[in-house]
């Protein structure tokens, strides 16, 4: 993002939640810019090594890492985040907090997208609605589904009205799937690959790889400095790390973690990781000893995360002991301290539920992804200590999704990130609808009531009462057990400069910073 | 032989058939929603509204009975439709057309080298026997447990990590650049030539060493010939039928599991885009693949059948 945007959310910064978030923000690690003076490389082609295909983006749906990383380069909202993590605007060249339930955005002038057509008020107008309407499966929808109209008083201005204050909306239109797209794309089958981002695509060849050129029509194209990039598909991590080793590419994603050390043992190449995606414990609390919030507290006690560190991330996580709220204002004890590691502690707590002796479980993980089983497999020891005798159970990915939806399971590690370093990003983990991302059964109006409290708090006191109420009924009912954020890295050539590996849940949007980033001599 | 050919072609259809039905009921037995996976990915943790998953079930004709399901999937069959992809809402003839020439050139690549390969080998030590029978016997017996993943990344380790003289993995057309091309392929057809060369070796060994204790081997001796002319004549020949039954086979199963070999290289093949499918509950591709590759797996025995006919003119009287 260039410095001149971000001068232009100082305007914006004024308001509370923002200014905390740039505040803090600016104190996260992953930024990989070099400080020494160099030269720019004749040859500003990048080829980037991704851990799978691109998938075909549908408008507005959370597609994974690659999907986001797609749409960090092919496409752009209204805003987006700096390295900082911070919201700054992007097509919109200017927006202003009318008040928490009315937003308005001023638009860069002549904006298009990649096939030449013009991006004005009515297309923004268009897109918001299409991601409001439930049918779209939209990523964002938990805020934009509170949208109640979209004005467009001139070709420039959009206004956004919500039915109730959200501090969190900017951040919802940072997200890389909230783009602004063309009316064609505005459906679940149409390819989502028209945008106005700083890279279009030029080919694309199935399982190979994709190739991106410099669009001239993006809003800070003079900023952009790479000329394209050459993306090659690597599902292997192994394969994808070697690839970097032997100079065929310049920038990956997702190394595996038993890959850090060597590139961190190699001068030419760096290394950038954040705190990202969490691994944690959900339950089925309609029945059974997890129905129990003293049994769910003391699995929270009983869990080693060192070991889980240790053993599954090759050292390369963060336990949690409480809830994450990544490089926000409210990465605070409240949240991040509600339990400590106290198997003593634990088993008391399990004789004051009932079950002195313990009792049998199954305990579900996928076989999918390794590192959710072996964490499976860590947490089953664990519970062994205080007498839950735990079975294993390690279906694929889809059963495993689908059983927890339905509820068949009994407790489970699972894993998955929040869209946004926000409290917010909680609402789907501890209510809602039942899914396989929250715990089947659980449901506490306070909970919900205090969460979007939180969300929609007039002003920072209001916002820190609400969450804190919150988090307390989180440690009193343990909805859910977090028990570790898990490295998620990037590693590249030293000769790339400026890409940044964006901090905690925004990891997966760092593809953002490549239209900041160049390749040296 | 037009005869046999059209006999066995017609077999080989309802095989086919039977391979449909097969796996259309499996895919649909095999727990998991198609839908939900297409909404969350891998791990979309935002809210899936039931709005949005049952417009997702009717864009992917799920929410139709079972049974008419089948029933549109088979007409489309008929007119080589293999349906859309639920993941890339492409064709997935589209998707199958860009993959199999991949897995075919590799394959073709490693069945050329290692049937060459593994008939010199295997002739080879049973010609000479002794040391060069147990040297022989000690490499295949590597070759055939050396797992393809570890031998491949030893493999990239070595020339491409190490010595930078090859890259570690991709895939260029030979289009845009054949030498390129040509250097992708060199280490997966090494890692994956290895094992099948060893197979066809010891099945040849054998095979030569029977044949070489048979009445008319011992006769063509007795008029005289070169020993070379015997073995070349006499035995090899007449060796070879149980080595095209194995090649086959080998070759066959290769068309469906080089899913590993694809992973270590970043080849772009056909067993990745089934593993990726299973992995998605991806039900068109799950089907197309397997019935594109069934119905190579048919072609290449049919194909054998031949040569078999070839080989020993008994087979073609039979």
């Amino acid at each position: 993002m260039s410095r001149r945007n971000r001068t232009r959310i100082l305007k914006a910064a004024a308001f509370p939640a923002l200014l905390a978030l740039a505040l803090t923000s600016c104190s996260s690690a992953g930024s990989s810019s070099s400080s020494g003076a160099t030269q720019p490389a004749d040859d500003q082609n990048l080829t980037f090594g991704v851990s799978g295909e691109f998938p075909v983006l549908k408008t507005g749906t959370n597609q994974g890492n690659l999907g986001w990383t797609q749409a960090a380069l092919i496409h752009r909202g209204l805003l987006s985040y700096d390295e900082t993590g911070e919201v700054v605007p992007a097509l919109a060249k200017s927006f202003d907090i009318v008040d928490l339930a009315t937003y308005s955005f001023t638009l860069h002038e002549g904006l298009t997208f990649h096939d030449g057509s013009p991006i004005t008020s009515t297309t923004v107008a268009d897109t918001l609605n299409y991601l409001a309407s439930a049918e779209s499966g939209s990523s964002g929808y938990a805020a934009f589904q509170h949208i109640t109209s979209v004005d467009t008083p001139d070709e420039l201005t959009v206004v956004v009205h919500l039915d109730a204050n959200n501090s969190s909306f900017p951040q919802y239109l940072a997200d890389p799937t909230a783009a602004i797209v063309p009316e064609s794309s505005l459906n679940a089958e149409t390819p989502n690959t028209i945008g106005a981002g700083p890279f279009q695509i030029v080919d694309q060849q199935e399982g190979v790889g994709t190739t991106l050129e410099r669009f001239d029509g993006y809003y800070d194209a003079d900023n952009v400095q790479l000329d394209s990039i050459d993306v090659r598909y690597y599902a292997d991590g192994t394969a994808r790390t070697n690839a970097l080793l032997s100079g065929d590419v310049d920038l990956i994603d997702y190394v595996p973690w038993e890959q850090f050390s060597t590139i961190e043992g190699d001068s030419n190449l760096v290394l950038t990781s954040q705190p990202g995606p969490l691994i944690y414990v959900q339950f089925n609390t309609t029945e059974g000893p997890f129905a129990d919030p003293q049994v769910r507290e003391a699995v929270a006690m009983a869990v080693n995360r060192d070991n889980i560190n240790t053993t599954v991330l090759e050292g390369n996580g963060t336990p949690v002991y409480g809830v994450a709220i990544p490089g926000g204002e409210f990465d605070t004890p409240a949240a991040t301290e509600m339990y400590e590691y106290d198997p003593e502690a634990a088993k008391e707590l399990l004789a004051d539920a009932g079950y002195p002796d313990g009792f049998a479980a199954e305990l579900s993980a996928t076989s999918q992804y390794a590192f959710l089983q072996d964490a499976g497999i860590s947490v089953q020891a664990d519970l062994a200590e205080i007498g839950i005798d735990v079975t294993l159970n390690t279906p694929d990915w889809p059963t495993y999704t689908q059983n927890a939806a339905a509820g068949n399971y009994e407790i489970g590690v699972v894993g998955g990130g929040g869209t946004l370093n926000d409290p917010a990003y909680l609402v789907p983990w501890l209510g809602g609808a039942a899914s396989y991302v929250n715990s089947f059964g659980f449901d506490d109006p306070a909970l919900n009531e205090a969460l979007q409290a939180g969300i929609s708090a007039a002003d920072t006191t209001a916002r820190e009462d609400a969450y804190n109420t919150a988090f307390g009924i989180i440690k009193e009912q343990t909805p859910i057990v977090q028990l570790i954020q898990r490295a998620q890295g990037f590693a590249h050539t030293a000769k790339l400069e400026g890409f940044t590996n964006l901090p905690g849940f925004l990891t997966f949007y760092s593809a953002l910073s490549l239209a900041d980033a160049s390749l040296s001599e | 032989m037009f005869l046999f050919i059209l006999k066995r072609l017609s077999v080989g259809v309802g095989l086919l058939f039977i391979v449909v039905t097969l796996v259309f009921i499996a895919v649909q037995t095999v727990p998991g929603d198609p839908a939900m996976i297409v909404l969350i990915g891998s791990g979309n943790t935002s809210e899936i509204t039931p709005e949005a998953l049952q417009a997702t079930r009717e864009q992917l004709g799920l929410d139709q009975p079972i049974l008419v399901q089948y029933v549109t999937y088979l007409g489309g069959l008929l007119t080589g439709n293999l349906g859309m992809s639920f993941e890339n809402r492409q064709p997935v003839t589209d998707l199958i057309a860009a993959r199999l020439p991949n897995t075919l050139e590799l394959i073709a690549i490693v069945a050329v080298v290692s049937i060459a390969a593994g008939i010199a080998l295997g002739a080879w030590a049973a010609q000479r026997r002794g040391a060069v029978n147990s040297g022989v016997t000690f490499l295949t017996s590597l070759g055939i447990s050396a797992p393809v993943y570890v031998l491949g990344t030893v493999l990239v380790f070595v020339f491409a990590v190490t010595l930078r003289v090859l890259p570690a993995g991709g895939f260029t057309s030979w289009a845009d650049d054949p030498v390129r091309h040509l250097q992708l392929l060199i280490l997966p057809v090494i890692a994956v030539s290895v094992g099948l060369t060893a197979v066809i070796a010891r099945v040849t060994r054998a095979s030569v060493n029977e044949t070489s204790q048979q009445d008319w081997v011992r006769t063509a001796r007795s008029w005289g010939l070169q020993e070379p002319v015997v073995f070349r004549t006499a035995v090899l020949r007449n060796s070879l039928t149980p080595v095209a039954t194995v090649a086959a086979l080998e070759i066959g199963i290769l068309l469906g599991s080089t899913v590993l070999v694809e992973r270590v290289f970043s080849w772009p093949g056909l067993s990745t885009l089934l593993v990726d499918g299973v992995a998605a509950r991806d039900y068109p591709v799950i089907q197309g693949v397997i019935i594109v590759t069934a119905a190579l797996f048919i072609v290449i025995n049919i194909l054998v059948d031949v040569l078999y006919g070839v080989l020993d003119p008994r087979a073609r009287q039979s």
